[in-house]
């Protein structure tokens, strides 16, 4: 049994320190071809490992038939004219785009004079404001939600309570937390522009006489604030009109601008192009295996595509994902409100201000307004540069990307409504790959680049 | 001679013990973390339900079955070719008694969804007008995406109650 203990004799601690240090050269020279076989045993594992991944992910970029045409429709050309706007009779018009573009910029269209649709909807941040709820005159309740690519939704706002592009502008314009004005005024500050007004009687005709305050105060509007509203209830009908008509010429022409916010092609949209050209070379260029492993998890696996579809990655349609909610002391009830807005409001498509010919309201005589389906519920956004509009969910609840899939993942009890939720079980890699994959949806907007700042003036 | 080699590999057998361990402590550190590194395969999509009726390629869709309870035949068609995604339109029901007799006068209502993602359709269909001979339409349909879908049909016809589900399948 001596032969397995270390002689310490042997190394000296009693002979001296010349004896440790010989013995231990000696050991050394033992050790160093074992220690050498044993770093190459180690790296020849983690090589087989490493081959054993990539011959796995080999098979990454090469896509079924069946999922190349789940790819095909989630590219951005795949994508057919955008639903009717027949009901706003500028939408096409150049004048309206440079009107709109005009007010949207316009700080002066609120109570303080400082807050401008671009205010909340920046440009440099993806038509977003980066917050997780608005900040307007006060504190909004929702997240502000981007308007590139807005034109392709049927219903606005995150709870769809209105039914046209043009009617959604109407609400913030009035909304106590956010503008904060009203729409005598609105219409009284365009009258007293000289441009403003110019751009508006070449697009509407002339202006009603809003100088007579004594027929058009200026402030008056069904709003919350208390001067205002008793101005507004004091008006005659014909003139409470004709402010209203101005109003929703106004938005009409701020509709039209934004109609020219579109999302351009991401890196997606080349990856698919190749992966439809069977060009493996040009697929393994344009996408890391991550990425195509990603996007594999988001069209199976992780069942995004059930509302997350179509080529810009939303069905537009609203659905429950059990989000905590902002506060716990006043749920919000999201599109269960939403249903009884846009049915009572005298601005949606059955309305008079509908300019379309044909006013077949399909979507109204058909909306799904059954508790179950709608308690809860908001509209899922487009993911395109989904990387650009954190915080994320309707009151801006997740800060990253991250979150947002570990939501998913392992969702909270659902507090408001039942949730759409099925049940996916990522692992950590996956969840990894799946962030990656949104990121490759990043694309610049597909309009020129004076719509994306201020307008001039002239 | 031997022995003396024999004697040498003895004492420096602890040496020797000291190398084995550095040798496959690496092996070993690689190996456990192995099990940690997962590799995600592509998995399988969902099975569709089985389906009772064929869908025509070409997306039209023509299919007649008896109810649930063998009281009538039901026929469902499609009104437009191909069967649009994502627009609301229009779809006709056939109701004809086993022995063949047009019902008029029924009572229908249509609901349905995508079974296997457990949600409904994003519009409310309704069963809107008789155009005569057994016919009624079927309007408000819009699919929202493509996949497994379902029309489920109630009938009520006097004192009779029937039901009848359609598969769908839309690519």
């Amino acid at each position: 049994m001596r032969y397995f203990t270390l002689n310490c004799g042997n190394l000296g601690w009693a002979g001296g320190n010349s004896g440790l240090f010989t013995n231990l050269i000696k050991y050394f020279t033992y050790l160093t071809p074992f220690l050498l076989l044993g770093y190459c045993a180690a790296n020849l594992a983690a090589q087989t490992q490493t081959d054993a991944s990539l011959a796995l992910l080999e098979n990454v970029h090469r896509w079924s038939a069946d999922e190349l045409s789940d790819l095909k429709r989630l590219m951005l050309e795949s994508l057919g004219p955008p639903p009717n706007i027949d009901n706003n009779r500028v939408a096409e018009k150049d004048g309206a785009a440079i009107l709109g573009h005009k007010l949207f910029f316009d700080k002066r269209l609120s109570l303080n004079g400082q807050v401008a649709c671009a205010s909340c909807h920046q440009p440099e941040r993806y038509f977003t404001d980066g917050l997780s709820t608005a900040q307007g005159i006060a504190t909004v309740l929702r997240n502000t939600p981007t308007i590139v690519g807005i034109r392709h939704s049927q219903w606005f706002f995150l709870d769809g309570r209105t039914d046209s592009l043009w009617s959604q502008a109407m609400g913030p314009l009035e909304n106590e937390r956010e503008h904060g004005g009203n729409r005598a005024q609105y219409a009284h500050r365009v009258y007293a522009d000289t441009k403003l007004r110019r751009d508006y009687e070449k697009l509407f005709g002339v202006m009603p006489a809003l100088h007579d305050t004594s027929r058009f105060p200026q402030q008056a509007g069904p709003v919350a604030d208390e001067t205002a509203r008793q101005n507004w209830q004091k008006m005659g009908t014909e003139e409470r009109n004709a402010i209203t008509e101005v109003f929703v010429n106004l938005t009409k022409s701020i509709a039209a601008y934004e109609l020219l916010l579109n999302p351009s092609p991401a890196k997606f949209d080349r990856y698919v192009k190749a992966a439809l050209a069977k060009d493996e070379h040009d697929m393994r260029e344009i996408f890391t295996a991550e990425e195509a492993q990603g996007l594999r998890l988001f069209i199976s696996k992780a069942m995004c595509t059930l509302c997350h579809n179509g080529p810009l990655f939303s069905d537009f349609g609203f659905h429950n994902v059990a989000t905590p909610p902002r506060s716990l002391k006043a749920y919000d009830w999201g599109r269960y409100k939403g249903v009884d807005a846009v049915l009572k409001s005298e601005f949606n498509c059955r309305g008079v201000y509908n300019d379309s010919k044909e006013k077949s309201c399909e979507e109204l005589d058909y909306i799904v307004s059954d508790k179950d389906h709608t308690l809860g519920s908001f509209k899922a956004p487009s993911l395109r540069n989904v990387s650009k509009t954190a915080p994320y969910m309707h009151a801006g609840q997740y800060q990253t990307l991250n979150q947002v899939i570990h939501h998913y993942n392992n969702p909270p009890s659902t507090k408001v409504g039942k949730s759409d939720l099925m049940d996916i079980d990522l692992n950590p890699s996956e969840r990894t790959q799946l962030e990656a994959f949104l990121h490759t949806l990043d694309s610049e907007i597909a309009a020129e680049p004076k719509w994306l700042r201020e307008p001039s003036l002239e | 001679m031997y022995a003396r080699y024999l004697k040498r590999f003895k004492a420096h057998l602890s040496a020797l013990l000291l190398s084995l361990v550095t040798l496959l402590t690496p092996s070993i550190v690689y190996a456990a973390e192995g099990h940690n590194h997962d590799h995600s395969s592509p998995s399988d999509t969902a099975t569709p339900e089985q389906r009772t009726a064929t869908a025509f390629s070409k997306r039209e869709f023509a299919v007649t079955q008896l109810s649930r309870d063998g009281m009538y035949r039901v026929s469902l068609f499609s009104d437009q070719a191909p069967i649009p995604l994502k627009k609301i339109h229009t779809w006709t029901v056939h109701l004809e008694t086993i022995a063949g007799d047009v019902v008029e006068g029924a009572k229908l209502y249509v609901f349905g969804g995508m079974p296997i993602h457990k949600h409904g359709f994003p519009t409310k269909p309704k069963i809107e007008q008789y155009l005569g001979n057994g016919d009624y339409t079927v309007e408000g349909i819009k699919f929202d995406m493509p996949g497994s879908w379902e029309m489920r049909f109630n009938i009520q016809d006097k004192e009779k109650q029937d039901r009848a589900v359609f598969h769908i399948e839309l690519r």
